[in-house]
């Protein structure tokens, strides 16, 4: 198995999430690999994600995770008695990284969302091509039994914009082969973080 | 508060669709009325945290126009 162990704390959590929100507050803009680093490095925060499949406490953990030798996840997490798992896909934070070029009224989809959702689309194509092959099960330690995709992508498009419809529905329609995959902006995945950590913690 | 008036946020989606038609129903009713089974976050008046079963918390908000907007549901 290609995962390594985490004992998630709600706690440690909070306090990676809250100088996490403090780096975002002073970053308007950011490239992948800054952004990607500030999150490798608050494991416990990173695992926020993994609720959001509903999925108990993420106890495994991996950056850089290698899909059939072929492919890579910036992240996985996931809980290994429930065998559930959510692959991430961090791209950069940029003004232009949702939409990029185009004419004013229609803009095009930016080559970076459109890079994450590929890498999306070749991993479910590796889990569907040969779901019991031991390669593929091998890195997750065992059979998949449920996951999702997320694709973390830019900032929030400006609010009542032709862009936030689109970018809505992008993000709230998609599925590859019964997965579901959720497109976030940095802003959204700052807001499910801390919604689902003040569920956790609430008695 | 107005019956079978519960939005989901997008972040609590993915969430919401995991769960049985049971548990949406539940969760639908349970929000619907007004009472105890709901506590309010300390320090943010809009929100309140309720059960939903043995091992579920819902955070949520008044919405408005007698809405409950779901904001994460959590397996705890």
């Amino acid at each position: 198995m290609d995962f390594g162990k985490i004992a998630f704390s709600a706690i440690q959590a909070q306090t990676e999430l809250t100088s996490f929100s403090a780096w975002m507050a002073a970053h308007e803009y950011f490239g992948e690999r800054v952004v990607l680093n500030e999150i490798a490095a608050r494991p416990q925060m990173a695992c926020l994600l993994g609720f959001t499949i509903m999925m108990p406490a993420s106890d495994l953990i991996k950056f850089e995770f290698g899909i059939k030798g072929l492919f890579r996840a910036d992240l996985a997490i996931g809980n290994d008695k429930s065998r559930q798992f959510v692959l991430v896909e961090f791209e950069g934070g940029e003004h232009d990284s949702l939409f990029k070029g185009g004419t004013r009224k229609y803009r095009h989809w930016s080559a970076r969302l459109e890079r994450g959702f590929g890498q999306v689309v070749d991993w479910g194509w590796a889990k569907h091509s040969h779901p019991g092959d031991a390669v593929f099960t091998s890195s997750f330690g065992g059979k998949v039994f449920d996951d999702c995709y997320i694709v973390v992508c830019g900032r929030n498009p400006p609010v009542g914009s032709l862009e936030e419809q689109r970018f809505d529905f992008r993000r709230t329609r998609v599925q590859l082969n019964g997965v579901p995959v959720r497109f976030y902006t940095y802003d959204n995945m700052l807001d499910a973080m801390t919604d689902n950590l003040a569920a956790l913690l609430a008695r | 508060m107005d019956s079978h008036s519960i939005v989901v946020s997008y972040q609590a989606q993915e969430q919401f669709n995991r769960l049985s038609a049971k548990q949406q129903s539940d969760l639908t009713r349970l929000l619907s009325e007004d009472g105890p089974s709901h506590t309010r976050m300390e320090g943010q008046p809009d929100r309140y945290i309720s059960r939903l079963g043995a091992n579920l918390r819902v955070l949520w908000r008044k919405a408005g126009a007698g809405k409950a907007e779901v904001l994460s549901i959590v397996t705890k």
